[in-house]
């Protein structure tokens, strides 16, 4: 076959070219660590490697979610803890006070005690987080407070039938009609749910039922310190929360009587119903925990995955970039050797 | 009579002719297009001299080009298609450039916005949440206004290139026919070939075939006539040139260059006839790739904004008012022919927009008046709220506009549309692109939405359509006549237009509907409207939500397939498989032009070993010529010699 001059130029500087652009994609891959740089190297692998990284920002996501649910329940449960530890100490006095041992001027004198529980109390009751929102408050996080002077049952009388001293009032929910003014029946509602999870049809409904996905973070205060099944030691029509039962023990120390029996027996329903509900706390905060878990599992094996389609193997990467240089080194030389046969050199 | 001195003296000029072709060889090895030559000797007729025949020495017939027509023809065809893969590689480079160098900025904010959602559904009464979210939101748009710029920026380049070699073409054309009139002159007046020139013109028919593609057509005067759309169009016919013209599209505001030829003294826009050379590369790139993934990236935006916007419709903000729109809505531009009739009204009485209307629950008889509300959550505080048959009457009514809503974004599709008047009144709808007519959704039909849907292909100006999920309406005032015609570029619009419209971190509607069931029958759906309290997270929950679901390109039966991200990873992905589909092809290309170049370069290439060789061949030759004068000489002394003596 003929051979024209061209074509041992085309040839030799093709063969330079071509590895040069291999030699370039290599080191492109090298240096950035990546097998697929842009969409073109791995159209596919490209468009796995985007919902892989869209659904390890979700678990990431979920996982704060989940940090900031435990943060509030946590705060929920040292309210409801401290709680607890006042509710104690004041059915220590009562049960104590209950001993005739004690006169009226004694009995007077604890009741400044129990005032000091009942705002303590109050305080945990109407209990904000760090945003300034009411946690006992329902859905209605931004009002004063979650408990208030009950104004309907004005004059009430102490549960043993007398009207309570002056000084003394019972306290009402704000979801229930007892708060008069402040009444808001949203204060029964509180659907702040968190998402900590993946959810199955992605929707959550107005109907404050949550799903399986997210995690409540807020408590009504009814559901939290309303006695279950009524407070005995009561009178008829006011809010059977754990307040009114320790106003009322105020209000019999202050008049000196020993508290009667269904204070103590109130008192003891309100710490086991705090209890209880403290524990359901804890549960979720549980919840919260091990969904974080499953999530940093089934992230580590999508971003095995990941890295299986998107990064480069660098020991393959080092041989495949040796062996291009070679190639290279070896077209160049050869274009130099071709370039310098001529039978012109010969003609002297 | 030919005799030693004779034949000397003519190989001697022979030899020297030989010698010059050869000089003329090397001086041209690095002449693109040029095809070595060669001297065509033959030896002179004998005389019968006696004793018998001696020849008359050589004589030089001819210098021939070493040339073979049909290499030239396939060099040039596959020259033509594989500039055309290589323009259309470097410009889809290009944009994956863009694309990818972009592609983990979307990503990012497009999943920081998402995010700034779950943060505020964990905390909705934070400013500081609402805040952030505001920010994310415009972060986001700005880089897709980044990308935006940049893809616009390339179709103006488009635009310049397509300018550009439409007047490269006309130049070559016109050499072209210049050289065409020289080889007819010299072949007319019986010379030798003219090798050089066709040389000449063989390389400028190489060059114009690196610009598109185009069919050669050998006369026999020597004239060589050039067509292009598969040999359909003239470009030079019978010596004459007709110019290609690169000029704006017949829908002037869509400000897109196309190249026409006026054939038969009309103008006809060629380009979808243009398959090869960089322009064919160009067009081809234009068409499905730059164009493609906007309208790819405008669907996953006109998504976006839609299920956004309208989960946000559904919840109430800081202030217990309903939520307003959160991005800017579609309002995609009308743009008219201007091929239009001269009194016929313009596109802006045409609205194209996305708007889920339907008609209310308690309104047996829907009639088009019924949709007039947009969107249709009239503020619950405002006086004579809900208007029967104008406003959704309960909670339950307001989440069938949420579903239609939905169910409107599924449908959309990546197409651009062309909407021509049929008979003066009423207009067709046809994909922009294949031709293909489209059917449309009328809503005023009772029923709506879940009744089977009434199809039709007719648009009646005052009626209520929708189209892929857009609402289409025209107003009957307008004055149109048969065969206007207008383009809607609905999901190029919202690149242009996209971004957040919400300023007042206060008016992000976080909470949603009162969960208060006021007659206790365990559902919320027939309560009227209502805010829930300040601390309810239930709307921002499900705004956050809708990074998740899966809301673009659904199947005949209106389920998803795709969600958001998605939807913009199958831009990434159609960018990807296009320049890879781009590079097997050009690869694929080059080795057969590199194939057929071989062959030419074998028969018609300078090879300078080979003249070396000839070099020395005819120099020893045209030596030992010029010692047969110099014999003849001495012989002719001999002869003097002998006198004298």
């Amino acid at each position: 076959m003929r051979v024209s001059t061209s074509q041992f130029h085309d040839q030799g500087l093709g063969a330079i070219q071509h590895h040069q652009a291999q030699l370039l994609k290599v080191q492109e891959q090298m240096s950035t660590g990546k097998r697929i740089n842009g969409p073109g190297d791995d159209p596919a692998g490209m468009n796995q490697v985007h919902s892989l990284n869209m659904t390890m920002s979700k678990i990431e996501q979920y996982s704060k979610n989940g940090e900031f649910a435990k943060a509030s329940l946590v705060l929920q449960e040292t309210a409801m803890a401290d709680t607890i530890n006042s509710l104690q100490r004041a059915r220590e006095i009562g049960i104590q006070m209950m001993n005739d041992t004690f006169t009226p001027q004694n009995r007077t004198a604890t009741s400044s005690e129990i005032g000091q529980i009942i705002e303590q109390v109050r305080n945990m009751m109407n209990f904000s987080n760090s945003e300034g929102e009411k946690i006992f408050a329902g859905n209605n996080v931004d009002v004063d407070a979650a408990f208030v002077e009950d104004t309907v049952n004005v004059p009430a009388n102490n549960g043993s039938g007398e009207p309570l001293l002056a000084g003394n009032h019972f306290f009402a929910y704000i979801g229930s009609a007892n708060a008069g003014v402040h009444h808001d029946e949203n204060a029964n509602y509180g659907a702040r749910f968190v998402q900590i999870g993946f959810d199955n049809d992605n929707r959550v409904n107005a109907n404050d039922m949550g799903d399986p996905s997210r995690v409540r973070i807020t408590d009504n205060g009814d559901k939290v310190f309303n006695i279950p099944g009524g407070a005995t030691s009561l009178p008829a029509g006011v809010d059977p929360s754990i307040l009114n039962v320790l106003v009322n023990l105020k209000d019999h120390l202050d008049r000196g009587i020993a508290p009667p029996d269904d204070v103590i027996f109130d008192l003891k329903a309100g710490i086991e119903q705090l209890s209880l509900v403290r524990s359901e706390v804890g549960g979720r905060q549980n919840r919260v925990e091990a969904q974080h878990d499953a999530g940093e599992s089934f992230k580590m094996v999508l971003e095995e995955r990941r890295m299986n389609i998107e990064d480069m193997d660098i020991v393959r990467g080092v041989s495949e970039f040796t062996q291009r240089q070679t190639a290279l080194q070896m077209a160049q030389q050869i274009f130099t050797r071709v370039q310098s046969m001529s039978l012109f050199d010969y003609l002297r | 009579m030919a005799d030693i001195l004779q034949i000397g003296s003519v190989a001697t000029s022979a030899f020297r002719k030989a010698l010059d072709v050869t000089g003329h060889n090397i001086a041209n090895v690095g002449t693109d297009g040029f095809n070595r030559q060669r001297v065509e000797f033959s030896s002179n007729t004998s005389n019968m001299a006696g004793a018998g025949s001696i020849g008359g020495g050589v004589r030089v017939d001819s210098v021939e080009r070493v040339f073979a027509q049909h290499i030239q023809t396939q060099l040039v065809s596959s020259s033509s298609l594989t500039e055309r893969f290589s323009q259309q590689l470097e410009l889809s480079k290009q944009l994956e450039g863009i694309v990818a160098s972009n592609d983990e900025g979307v990503q990012l904010f497009m999943n920081r916005f998402f995010e700034g959602m779950q943060n505020l559904s964990n905390n909705p009464t934070s400013d500081t949440s609402r805040r952030l979210l505001l920010d994310e939101s415009i972060n986001m748009a700005s880089y897709v206004g980044n990308l935006n710029a940049v893809l616009q920026d390339t179709n103006f380049q488009v635009n310049n290139q397509i300018k550009d070699l439409s007047t490269e073409i006309n130049s070559r054309l016109n050499s072209i026919n210049h050289i065409n009139h020289h080889v007819e002159a010299a072949l007319h007046q019986g010379l030798q070939t003219p090798n050089d020139l066709l040389d000449k013109r063989d390389q400028a028919i190489f060059e114009l075939a690196k610009y598109m593609d185009i069919k050669t057509f050998h006369q026999a005067s020597g004239r060589v006539d050039i067509h292009t759309g598969n040999g359909r169009l003239p470009l030079i016919s019978d010596g004459t040139v007709t110019h290609v013209q690169a000029d704006l599209s017949a829908y002037p505001d869509e400000i897109r260059m196309e190249l026409f030829m006026t054939i038969g003294g009309v103008k006809r826009e060629i380009s979808d006839k243009i398959n090869g050379g960089q322009l064919g590369g160009i067009l081809d790139f234009r068409s499905n790739m730059l164009d493609k993934s906007m309208v790819d990236m405008g669907v996953m935006l006109n998504g976006l904004t839609a299920s956004v916007n309208w989960q946000h419709h559904m919840g109430y903000d800081d202030n217990g008012n309903p939520g307003k729109a959160f991005f800017q809505p579609l309002d995609a531009s009308v743009l008219e022919n201007r091929h239009n009739n001269t009194s016929s009204s313009d596109g802006s009485f045409i609205s194209f927009s996305f708007n889920p209307k339907i008609p209310s629950t308690t309104d047996a008889t829907p009639a088009s008046a019924d949709f007039s509300q947009s969107p249709p959550f009239n503020n619950p505080a405002t006086t004579g709220f809900p208007v029967a048959g104008v406003d959704p009457q309960n909670y339950g009514d307001q989440q069938l506009y949420l579903d239609n809503a939905f169910r409107n974004i599924g449908e959309m599709a990546a197409r651009e549309y062309e909407l021509r008047n049929i008979d003066g009144t009423n207009f067709e709808i046809r994909d922009k692109r294949t031709g293909e007519l489209l059917t449309l959704t009328d809503r005023s039909v009772a029923g709506y939405p879940d009744a089977p849907a009434s199809q039709t292909t007719t648009i009646v100006p005052g009626g209520s359509f929708t189209i892929d999920g857009f609402e289409i309406m025209i107003d009957p005032a307008a004055n149109y006549q048969a065969n206007d015609k207008f383009i809607i570029k609905p999901h190029q619009d919202i690149l242009d237009s996209f971004r957040s419209v919400i300023i007042d971190p206060r008016e992000v509607a976080t909470r949603g509907q009162s969960p208060i069931d006021s007659n206790n029958d365990g559902s919320v759906l027939d309560e009227v409207l209502s805010a829930a309290a300040s601390g309810d997270n239930v709307n921002i929950a499900n705004m956050a939500s809708l990074q998740s679901k899966e809301l673009l390109f659904a199947n005949s039966a209106g389920i998803a397939s795709e969600t958001l991200l998605g939807g913009y990873s199958k831009m990434a992905t159609n960018v990807g498989m296009y320049l890879r589909g781009t590079e097997i092809q050009l690869s694929a290309q080059t080795n057969v032009y590199e194939q057929i170049r071989d062959r030419r370069e074998s028969m018609s290439g300078v090879s300078l070993d080979e003249e070396a060789a000839n070099l020395m061949r005819f120099q020893q030759a045209f030596q030992s010529a010029a010692q047969l004068i110099s014999t003849s000489q001495t012989l002719f002394q001999t002869l003097l010699g002998v006198m004298s003596r």
